[in-house]
């Protein structure tokens, strides 16, 4: 039954993603505006710009999908509000990140059920850039 | 480097913009647990168990799991395995379709609010998952005897 409960859990369900997204993407946000301010950002940039390059995306962007992979989906969006990005780019690693996050605590879960981690780690990471690639090859 | 007024500006409007579109996504599918529309769509989703040679009641828990997120997921199908004893392979073709695509319509939505196109994401995340599903589905054997309680195996 859909009842007033419903509308006010959903609300404070809201509210509490909200909470703990910004536990994640405040500290991410301003910790990646320290980096491009010490200049280790330019220095990492300078090391992935050549993989970077083939999905179309700045050398920075790998700072992103690094904090993404590990850390999560919310500690991505931090990296990706404090880095300039373009609509393409952005939905690039919208994919990337989305097919692919918190490999650490979601594996754990998946291995929970009895299923093959392998398994999972492998479709995740190659689909992400997989399909980052093919999205940018075809509207990048 | 921005001025730290522009760091606090830029970040608010960030969070604004999650926030609005965090908030209904989070009620809809409030709504669509209390009105148990999951088991009203799950015969529609029928022709897609099938497709992935899964037992019927596994399609709940992939539905599950792909609307509200792998950790609401992961106990609709512990608790399928438990009221049902869905095979193993079964729970491990779910896996792996679950595991590119889950949560699908609060991530999609964050992301829109980042910035992101919402169609190519979606998109990505159903090839991905179809793709992986129907590799994994065909490399293994349907094996109808390998039938085992997962929840004895958590310990």
């Amino acid at each position: 039954m859909v009842t007033a409960d419903t509308f006010k859990r959903g609300f404070k369900n809201g509210i509490s993603t909200l909470i703990d997204l910004s536990k994640v993407l405040v500290p991410v946000y301003i910790g990646v505006e320290l980096l491009a301010a010490s200049g280790f950002l330019n220095t990492l940039a300078e090391i992935f710009r050549p993989v970077m390059s083939i999905l179309g995306l700045p050398g920075e962007a790998s700072l992103i999908i690094i904090l993404g992979y590990f850390l999560g989906t919310y500690a991505g969006l931090g990296a990706i509000a404090a880095i300039d990005l373009n609509t393409v780019q952005i939905t690039t690693i919208a994919i990337m990140l989305s097919i692919s996050h918190s490999l650490i605590s979601e594996t754990a879960i998946v291995k929970k059920l009895g299923a093959s981690a392998a398994a999972s780690i492998t479709v995740r990471v190659f689909f992400s850039f997989f399909m980052g690639f093919l999205y940018y090859r075809i509207f990048g | 480097m921005n001025g730290i007024m522009d760091i606090l500006i830029n970040l608010l409007s960030f969070l604004w913009n999650i926030t609005k579109v965090l908030i209904p996504i989070m009620i809809v599918i409030e709504i669509f647990k209390d009105a148990k529309l999951i088991d009203k769509i799950s015969d529609f989703f029928y022709p897609v168990t099938k497709f992935f040679t899964l037992s019927k009641i596994s399609g709940i828990s992939l539905i599950f799991g792909m609307f509200f997120g792998l950790t609401l997921g992961a106990g609709a199908i512990l608790q399928s395995v438990k009221d049902y004893n869905v095979d193993k392979r079964s729970v491990f073709l779910v896996a792996v379709f679950l595991s590119p695509c889950h949560a699908i319509f609060e991530d999609a939505f964050i992301m829109k609010a980042a910035g992101s196109n919402i169609l190519p994401l979606l998109a990505a995340r159903f090839i991905s998952a179809i793709a992986a599903t129907y590799i994994f589905s065909r490399a293994v054997k349907n094996n109808t005897t390998d039938v085992v309680n997962i929840s004895n195996h958590e310990k």
